[in-house]
């Protein structure tokens, strides 16, 4: 296929996706520089690339002629462009996320956290210098910290026969040498994990109810009718599960925040909120973007010629259960 | 979707009467109760890290290979998916492991003073 070849097409795509991006930009630049007027238009051009996009997408019904074209040259040649073009958007979105997780690492191996002070726990039962009557962790840990997790020095520095004394907590430079990450009152409580817990097997459950979306949307064999109502509930059931994950994630921040003063000041709290913050809004996008996809399944706007954009939806939202399989276990129980 | 199904996943399609994507569904539920069940378990450090990272690195897979289709899909899009990994992991060797000054000792043409206010005194 030839760049003449192009012009032989009744669609050439959208100005959608770029009046988006636009609009993205214009956003972030308002937010950040905290001016509320350009935020405003930055969301006011988002919305309008949105619904352009969508206005566009509706009598999309798969075909070359409505603009499914296939890529040429190395190495996507063959493919459906809009199918590289997702895989490309998710590089980006593994630089992302790899970026966090780099900075994330790199303090986490300078700190001295719950684990570390279960260690030394351990290390001073071990050689035998442990305060008197104190022989698990569980005791010396509980010496260590009030029920709310505030450090008490001195009894700890006790209680570790000086193991764990003062420079545990800060450094000499005066800087925080112990971190109070959100795992620490996460696996400390049953019920604080449970909201996490939950959302995980809501995903993993979500990542499913797409592909029955799909496999529903190319199903041939099921008359149309039938097929368009299995493939809105299905879309609506990820819906709802998205939903629960978001709403479950503000009442656990809310928990961290009011019971525990675990906020954004702190470094570890930083690392905590940016990164799960920055998944939640991938969550929140993919539901936005998912509400159209059942709106069209209402009309009937999917059959087994035009299910590729639940399939490139698909492969976002497994990319977001794919994020969390690393934030669940790195933030939440580390 | 179901076209693409290989020897082996049509193989497990006719003995159970259910495709890859839902064992594969299965499967990550099942890790993901392990997963949370390894932190009750009064593991060493070492032990619940490893369960962890074990229990990551095969979610992971499922999840890639199957869900995104990537089992079954063009090579290239494997390699494409995969090449960002490449500076993940020059990242992780060069900065997160090696470098201890690599977040919070940047130099000034790269911390602007913004990146001051987020610091914190307080443990």
């Amino acid at each position: 296929m030839s760049y003449d070849d192009h012009d032989d097409h009744g669609h050439h795509g959208s100005w959608a996706p770029i009046i988006a991006s636009l609009g993205t930009m214009i956003f972030l630049f308002g937010f950040s520089e905290a001016n509320m007027g350009i935020t405003a238009i930055g969301i006011v051009v988002l919305v309008w690339g949105m619904f352009t996009w969508w206005k566009d997408d509706l009598p999309f019904d798969g075909s070359e002629e409505m603009g499914e074209l296939e890529a040429y040259g190395t190495p996507f040649g063959g493919m459906k462009i809009r199918k590289a073009g997702i895989w490309l958007f998710l590089m980006s979105e593994v630089m992302i996320f790899g970026s966090f997780f780099g900075a994330y690492i790199r303090m986490r191996s300078g700190w001295n956290t719950h684990w570390t002070l279960r260690d030394k726990a351990q290390e001073a039962i071990d050689t035998g210098v442990a305060g008197e009557g104190l022989t698990d962790i569980d005791s010396i840990v509980h010496a260590c910290m009030t029920d709310k997790h505030k450090p008490l020095v001195a009894d700890c520095n006790d209680a570790t026969g000086g193991l764990v004394n003062e420079t545990f907590w800060i450094t000499d430079a005066g800087t925080p040498a112990y971190h109070h990450v959100a795992a620490e009152y996460i696996t400390a409580d049953f019920w604080t994990l449970l909201p996490g817990a939950i959302n995980t097997f809501a995903l993993i459950l979500s990542s499913f109810t797409v592909v029955l979306a799909l496999k529903a949307a190319k199903n041939a064999d099921l008359e149309a009718r039938v097929r368009d109502k299995k493939v809105r509930n299905y879309l609506a059931i990820t819906l709802l599960l998205g939903t629960i994950f978001l709403i479950l994630k503000l009442w656990e921040w809310n928990h961290l925040i009011h019971d525990y003063d675990f906020t954004i000041s702190t470094l570890a709290g930083s690392f905590f909120y940016v990164t799960t913050g920055a998944h939640g809004i991938h969550v929140f996008i993919g539901l936005i973007f998912i509400t159209y996809f059942i709106y069209k399944a209402h009309i009937g706007g999917w059959d087994p010629n035009n299910a590729q954009s639940i399939e490139y939806y698909g492969l976002y939202w497994h990319f977001v259960d794919l994020a969390w399989v690393i934030i669940f276990p790195a933030f939440y129980l580390y | 979707m179901g076209e693409h199904q290989s020897g082996w996943q049509k193989t497990l399609h006719e003995k159970t009467g259910q495709d890859v994507y839902f064992w594969n569904f299965i499967f990550l539920m099942v890790f993901t109760a392990i997963e949370v069940g390894a932190v009750y378990l009064s593991l060493t450090y070492g032990w619940t890290v490893f369960a962890l990272v074990s229990v990551g690195v095969v979610k992971f897979f499922g999840i890639a290979a199957f869900f995104m289709h990537l089992w079954d899909d063009e090579r290239e899009l494997t390699y494409t998916f995969a090449f960002p990994f490449i500076f993940v992991i020059i990242l992780f060797i060069g900065i997160a492991f090696t470098n201890p000054e690599g977040v919070i000792g940047l130099p000034a043409w790269c911390s602007p003073d913004i990146i001051g206010s987020y610091t914190s005194t307080s443990p």
